[in-house]
């Protein structure tokens, strides 16, 4: 057969899918509770998020958190794009489109995460 | 002449649905992913941009779309852990899949009942 889909693709990819896999389980099972189950409840507000985001030890958990999420997700529409489309000009441009959003997350949301800071008060 | 590849038809067995499963809501989860980068990026515009944005996924119909994200996000995390079992568990037993996959979705099944309690309660309200 000519085109083998995610078939060829690198062993690597296959393996830190599986490891990134696991870290995003544990990594948003916390995220979770500390979002749903921590704090008072009621509506999420700047007052309650802004304090936490602002703190250095969550920003590098985040920051963590966004790599291996984009990383994983991209990862996995490369396998998807890679084993739908046999066109392969197609595939090249969907390949290119998907590093685009991803580093464009990537950047917009590092910024977010890394510059953030919290204004009290008002 | 012309090389035809084989035809696949695949039946439609629990390992195949459970794989169907973790592309589509893969997928969804991507979606999702760019959708909350930009929504939580509003924290960094000020109080006021990010109150607004909350009240609108705070809203009856967002609480209903995060009992589907929370649905989304249990399966692809569980079955995941499942397949990683499969690779190094030495799990790859055919007649054992049919099981691993039915427990796999009853679990979600009722991790997702008990979490989307409080969303529709929320909706409801």
């Amino acid at each position: 057969m000519k085109f083998l889909g995610s078939g060829r693709t690198g062993a690597f990819e296959w393996f830190f899918q599986r490891v990134s896999g696991v870290a995003l389980v544990a990594l948003l099972g916390l995220h979770f509770i500390l979002i749903h189950y921590t704090g008072e409840p009621g509506p999420v507000t700047y007052d309650k998020v802004a304090p936490r985001l602002a703190s250095p030890l969550y920003k590098a958990w985040e920051l963590l958190f966004l790599v291996l999420a984009l990383y994983h997700a991209m990862n996995g529409v490369k396998l998807v794009i890679d084993d739908y489309v046999h066109n392969s000009t197609w595939r090249s441009c969907l390949l290119g489109l998907s590093w685009l959003v991803a580093l464009a997350l990537l950047i917009f949301g590092a910024l977010t995460i890394i510059t953030f800071s919290y204004q009290p008060g008002a | 002449m012309k090389a035809y590849p084989p035809k696949v038809r695949y039946r439609l067995h629990p390992g195949y649905i459970a794989w169907l499963f973790q592309r589509i809501s893969g997928l969804a989860l991507v979606l999702y992913l760019i959708m909350h980068v930009y929504v939580i990026h509003h924290i960094a515009l000020g109080r006021q941009a990010f109150d607004e944005i909350m009240a609108v996924v705070q809203s009856p119909l967002f609480h209903l779309a995060e009992a589907a994200l929370l649905a989304a996000v249990v399966y692809h995390g569980v079955n995941g852990l499942r397949v990683i079992l499969l690779d190094y568990g030495r799990a790859a037993d055919k007649q054992k899949i049919s099981p691993w996959v039915l427990g796999v979705m009853s679990l979600c099944a009722v991790i997702v009942l008990a979490g989307a309690i409080p969303m529709i309660k929320l909706a409801l309200h």
